[in-house]
Formats: C-alpha cells, structure tokens, sequence
C-alpha cells in the first residue's frame, strides 16, 4: 500500500481488511522514525497508536467495517498541539506547557476517534499559534518538506509537513489569521478553514478566541470533505458553535462540475502587490477555473489597507486575555510557591514564554489599558466590520473571492525571523476570512523550481463550505499538483 | 511618541511576565514599530458598529451540574492532599 494513500481509498481498503489498521499505522510511524529528525513536524509520537490500530482490526473482523459508519476507520491523522487530546502530552510549541498532559479529548477528537481514526502524535507549531512560519517554537524549527532550508509555514507548519513528508494522512490544524492555509499553501496540500462557529473550539487551547477556528489537513479535497462531515455540527461543551447538525460533505463531490453564470471575484490590490511567480501562477489559476465556466472580475476592497492592523490588534488584546491564564498555578510549568508573594511568582512562571509570545501579550495589554482602548481595540472592531460588510455585499453578486493564499513563495528559515512587522505582513490575503469568520479554502496550483510550492485561495460566504469544496474538488480534477514528495 | 523603556518595564509587570533589563529596550524598539503601523486606524473616522459574530451570544444555558473531568487535580504540580499550593497574596 502506497504511503501517499488518500483517506478515503485507506478506509474502503481497511474496511475490507484488504489491509490492516496495524501495518499501515507500523509503516507511518517507521516513516516518522526514519525521516522527521530532518523535519521536525512532530513534537510528541503517540506510543499507544499501535494499539489503538490493532483494537480497530478486531472490531473490524468483528464485523464493524461492513457498516461503513466510521467514516475514518483506520486513518491515521497528525493533531496540532494546541488541541487537546487525552493522556497525550499537548504543549502548544511552549516551555509553559512542555509536561502538560489534558484529562479530555478535544471534541473534534473524540469525533475523529469514533469514526475510526488513529491519533499518530502532536505536531509543531508556532508557540501558541502565534507566528507564519513554525520558527517560533521551543521545539525547534520545522522544515519544509519540498526544500528543507525553507519554511513550513505557521503557525500549524508541523500538521502540514506531515502531510507532505508522508508521515500522516490526515492533520487537523488551526486557524486564527491563515494558520493552516499559509502552511497548506507552502507544503502543498490543502486545508480548510471553517466558518466561526462550524467546528467545536472546546479543548482547542485560546489564543484569540473570536478568530480562531479549528483546520482541516489533507492532501486532496475529497479527504478535506471527509474531515469536514466527521467534525462539523454543534457542540454542547462551545457555546459559539451555531446550532446546526453536520452534515454529508464528502458523497456528493463531482470532477466534471460545471460552473456556467457563476462569477469570481479576484482582489485587485493582493494579486498588483505579490510576488511575480506568485501572480503569474495565480493568472494560470484563473484560467482553470474560467475553464471550469466560472467569469472573472476584478474588485477592490476599499478597507483592505485596515485588514492587518485590525488583525493584529484585535489578536493582542485577545491574547493578552487569554494568556492570563498561565500563572503555574494549576497547571503547566511552575516553580515552588512555598515563601514566595503572587507577584513575583507569576512574573518569573510567565518569563518562561518565547520572545514572540511575550511581545505579544505585552502589545495586548497596551492596546487594552485605559486611554489606549478607544484608539485602538474599538478602531479595530470596526474596521473589522467594515470588511466583512463589505465581502458580504461581494457575496451578493460573486459565489467566491478569490486570492492568492500567500503574496510571497516560502522563503529561507530565518529570513524573516528578526523583523516581526516584515512577517505580519504575509498574512494579507489570509486575515480576511477570519475577520469575517467566513470559510477559505487553500489548495496547491503550482511549484515554482520544484521546491517552493505557491496556492490558491478560495472564500465563500459564510457556512458556503459546500460550494468550495466542489470548486476546489472540480479545480483538482482538471490541474493536480503533487501534494507529496517522493517516499 | 515613542515607547520608553519605562513604559515596556510597567507592561511587563501588569502582564506579570519577568524580563530582564537588557532585553527592555529591545522589546520597547520592536513594539514601538509595531504600534507605529497600528496608528493607521486613526484614519478611520467612520462611525460604524463594532463586529459582532453571526450567533446570539445572549442566550445562557440551564445551571445544571455535568460530570465531565476525571483527575482533574492530577495536573496542578504543586499540591498537598485535596489541596493546590499557590503563592501568598497578601
């Protein structure tokens, strides 16, 4: 059985007992074990995963496998490791959480685990989900798969250099400001970010709560669909989860789909100021999908220029507030308290918090002290609505909006790591959809020099999810990229 | 205005996060640039709501007790008996 294997095909083959959960869970994690030291997408290997595989053929030899109700039966998948899962250390790429073990399993989790799915490990990421490129973890870097001086992407580099390394067939990632479309876009693979409120956030560790969803990995939009049906709906443990059920993404997908009388919305200004590999492939791209039947126009989005201040200012207050928390207390690293004042005792816990973070949670503050509150913090709420009335007025006449999903191929490790202004700056095309709390989609239209992978992005409306994934299933269909590199 | 080292050195202390000396001005030189392209936002002058997300948020559950987490006191590293240990507040 080839390592490059799509979800769906795993499961008909494991279902049938053509193959065995337990020998494809063995070869991943031979995989893993041979080929991560040069990339570093994992940060924690789960040892019981072998015997969760096996646990998975005895139920399908039982007979489980004929009912074809386990959507994921025996698919391994790599976690982020800011979602919990339980009695598997999850440590958000930080020195605060480095021996945290959860007691429960994020609700996405226990979803992916009763259809059948095998939890290989945790995987880098910028610490806490704050960076584009998973340089800013205590773990250590990762490396692009494609050109192991380049980066992965961030903040959920590890899930998507899995896929691409061909250690996991599946990732589960987050997304506050691009965190699995940038990373999808310089690996090569594909991802979803959801509509606020589509997936469970519950065990989901905060960073920015009301932009943050969690993302979906894969490297092809059937097994994007197949994610998405196992974990959408409703979730009683999240309150802003919208009171809907899921439903079936994944039956219904069609690779000679025709889009006649339906129009695109191309960003003018993101595609004037990219890079010109990027533009040019993403021209290339828009003739597909004209081929597709979709017609093509050009827009401009008069509060763009407001879309990363806002961003980012809404990011730091909220991340402020939510690293609160980390006080070594109840959890995570801590010192003993034995003689000493609360003061000091928190300030010398939270030090353990890398450069990056620290700034932030400072920014944060700042931008939420009094005097500064109205400056900035409420400027930002409605610059933020603004541009979501404005891509919503989009939506009125366009089905889609469509954007390169990053305005620069993956760049060399360490190139932006000094300038922390020079890296927000990427996130331009990716920050929209959170704003607005509308789904993207980010799948691969190109390697430039066989090493630097370049993606498309596509955004719809919000719980639009359906329709994305027939455009980006159709666009597959007529012009693949490889989403792996060779074994 | 720029940001001083004085005023990074009390953001530090109500984040209650510690950093040495030497490092204050570095942070204070990299978030003030940062501030700086944040001031684009002054330039909005429109007077239009704030964002607020698709679901009611409004709306509160019953109070009934759910037995969710088991060993949940497993997990604080500082402990005696039933007890977690935490630093003095007064």
């Amino acid at each position: 059985m080839r390592l490059d294997i799509n979800a769906y095909e795993l499961v008909e083959y494991t279902s049938d007992q053509s193959i065995s959960a337990e020998d494809f869970t063995a070869r991943i994690l031979e995989r893993i074990d041979k080929y991560d030291g040069r990339i570093n997408a994992y940060i924690t290997v789960n040892h019981d995963a072998l015997d969760h595989a096996r646990s998975i053929d005895k139920r399908i030899s039982e007979g489980y496998g004929k009912e074809r109700s386990m959507l994921l039966l025996g698919v391994p998948i790599a976690i982020k490791d800011n979602i919990s899962t339980e009695g598997l250390r999850t440590t958000c790429a930080s020195n605060i959480l480095k021996d945290y073990v959860p007691v429960y399993d994020a609700t996405v989790v226990s979803r992916l685990k009763k259809h059948g799915a095998i939890i290989i490990g945790k995987t880098n990421m910028d610490e806490f989900g704050m960076g584009s490129t998973t340089e800013f973890s205590a773990f250590g870097v990762t490396h692009n798969p494609w050109d192991t001086d380049r980066v992965a992407g961030g903040s959920s580099g590890g899930s998507a250099a899995s896929l691409a390394a061909l250690e996991s067939v599946l990732a589960l990632g987050s997304d506050t400001g691009g965190s699995v479309r940038c990373p999808a876009s310089f690996c090569s693979v594909v991802a979803l970010k959801p509509t606020y409120g589509l997936l469970s956030r519950y065990g989901l560790i905060s960073y920015a709560n009301s932009l943050e969803c969690i993302g979906l990995m894969s490297r092809s939009v059937k097994d994007l669909a197949l994610l998405l049906s196992v974990t959408a709906g409703h979730d009683t443990m999240d309150d802003t989860t919208l009171v809907i059920g899921s439903k079936d993404y994944h039956s219904r997908l069609n690779s000679v789909e025709e889009f006649k009388g339906m129009k695109i919305a191309v960003i003018k200004d993101i595609v004037d100021n990219s890079d010109p590999v990027v533009s040019r492939e993403f021209n290339s791209a828009l003739y597909t999908l004209q081929h597709l039947g979709f017609t093509v126009d050009y827009v401009d989005l008069k509060y763009l220029r407001y879309a990363l201040p806002a961003y980012y200012t809404i990011a730091m207050a909220e991340a402020s507030s939510n690293l609160a928390r980390y006080d070594g207390v109840r959890y995570g690293h801590t010192i003993q308290p034995d003689g000493m004042l609360w003061n000091g005792f928190y300030s010398m816990v939270r030090s353990e918090f890398g450069d990056e973070v620290k700034r932030r949670i400072m920014l944060g503050t700042y931008i939420l002290s009094s005097g500064y509150y109205g400056k900035y913090y409420m400027k930002a709420q409605m610059a933020r609505r603004l541009i979501m009335d404005e891509l919503l007025s989009i939506f009125k006449d366009y089905a889609i909006i469509a954007t390169p999903t990053m305005p620069i191929p993956p760049f060399k490790i360490g190139e932006r790591v000094d300038d922390p202004l020079k890296l927000y700056t990427i996130d331009l095309c990716t920050v929209l959809a959170n704003l607005a709390g509308i789904p993207a989609i980010s799948m691969p239209i190109a390697i430039h020099n066989g090493s630097m992978p370049i993606g498309l992005q596509i955004m719809g409306k919000h719980l639009n999810e359906e329709l994305l994934l027939r455009v980006a299933y159709a666009f597959e269909s007529t012009k693949y990229v490889r989403r792996c590199i060779d074994a | 205005m720029p940001l001083s080292y004085e005023e990074v050195k009390h953001l530090a202390y109500l984040a209650r996060i510690s950093i040495d000396d030497e490092y204050l001005s570095v942070y204070a030189n990299q978030m003030d640039k940062i501030l700086e392209y944040f001031n684009m936002l002054d330039e909005l002058n429109v007077d239009a709501e704030p964002y607020r997300s698709l679901k009611d948020m409004d709306s509160l559950r019953e109070d009934e007790v759910r037995e969710v987490y088991k060993d949940i006191l497993t997990i604080a590293k500082n402990r005696k008996d039933r007890f977690i240990k935490a630093p003095r507040i007064m």
